[in-house]
């Protein structure tokens, strides 16, 4: 398994997490293409930010690395790194490059 | 009942904190402490971190053992609080951000990564401190008091926010009690604000204990957001 397919599988498992008391019709589908915000999203906001903070944990777990996602950084960016799985999992790629090189 | 329960108390070193840390780790729970300095004795179930609670790095560092050695957090307690009582006019800049820091950023630093290992399990007590300088309003306390003002409002807040995740968050708000913390308040002044309460008498341990023991009882999971001031203040 690659770095992003760590990074993937770890948000996937944060998806499980969530998932285990939504009732069968509203679970959300663990695909890259998932819209996370927006108005296709299936997360509201009280999801959103259970899905962030266990992906963190996850991320640690995985990597050894203690990020934060929802920084001034993510929530100044042009376009959400919480648009969907995929563009999470690319944000996340990028902030643990930056964390092992000193420029967390 | 609290076997295997964990509880984390901060400013354990000494007085109120040390107290509840004694009180729980004699009820069942394993007990995490932390204060600046290292906790002299020995005490069964009960182990101790010396961090400040305003550096974020030691919080999210000891709070990554808490669920690496424990695997769950059940009840916060944000006792650690400093106080200095002067006039507002001859209050330094460095003093007030000290007080905040600890007081006001240490608790809520505590609450976020609390709350986040809590919503593992969903379920969680928080009690964080204020006190009844807020309501008497007492001269001499600007500062200390604004940074327990600023706690209850943030205690309110939590509640809500947590809710969802099983957690609630309360607020104790002690009257004096013989501790460091009023060591350089005058007698006559305290003696004028335990006046001010209903029943007048100074606070005593036993107390606090009585009411935070209601407000992480898993029975209390109705209970969010609230204040309970001692002495019928």
């Amino acid at each position: 398994m690659n770095n992003l397919e760590t990074m993937v599988a770890a948000i996937y498992r944060a998806i499980d997490w969530i998932n285990e008391e939504l009732p069968a019709d509203r679970k959300i589908i663990k695909a890259p293409e998932t819209k996370l915000l927006g108005p296709k999203s299936v997360l509201d906001s009280m999801r959103l930010v259970t899905l962030i903070v266990t992906t963190e944990r996850e991320i640690q777990e995985a990597f050894g690395v203690a990020l934060t996602l929802a920084d001034e950084r993510a929530l100044s960016m042009k376009e959400s790194p919480f648009r969907s799985i995929q563009s999470l999992a690319d944000y996340i790629g990028t902030l643990i490059i930056d964390a092992r090189n000193g420029r967390e | 009942m609290a076997e295997n329960k964990v509880v984390l108390i901060t400013g354990t070193r000494k007085g109120i904190g040390r107290a509840l840390a004694e009180h729980y780790a004699g009820s069942g729970y394993h007990v995490v402490g932390c204060s600046r300095s290292p906790f002299e004795g020995r005490l069964a179930n009960y182990r101790h971190c010396c961090l400040d609670v305003g550096d974020e790095s030691a919080v999210k560092g000891m709070f990554s053992e808490i669920r690496k050695q424990e695997g769950r957090l059940d009840v916060l307690i944000n006792n650690a609080g400093v106080a200095s009582m002067n006039h507002s006019l001859l209050t330094p800049i460095a003093t007030v951000n000290k007080i905040m820091e600890t007081n006001f950023t240490g608790t809520f630093l505590f609450c976020r990564e609390a709350a986040r290992l809590m919503q593992l399990h969903r379920y969680g007590r928080i009690v964080n401190f204020a006190t009844v300088a807020v309501p008497l309003k007492v001269e001499g306390e600007a500062v200390y008091a604004a940074s327990k003002a600023a706690v209850i409002s943030l205690t309110q807040i939590l509640a809500r926010e947590f809710a969802d995740f099983g957690v609630t968050v309360n607020v104790i708000g002690p009257t004096p009690i013989k501790t460091d913390l009023i060591r350089g308040v005058s007698p006559d002044k305290l003696e004028a604000l335990i006046q001010r309460q209903a029943i007048k008498r100074y606070g005593e341990v036993r107390d606090v204990t009585q009411v935070i023991d209601f407000f992480v009882q898993p029975a209390s999971d109705f209970v969010t957001g609230q204040v309970i001031f001692l002495g019928g203040v």
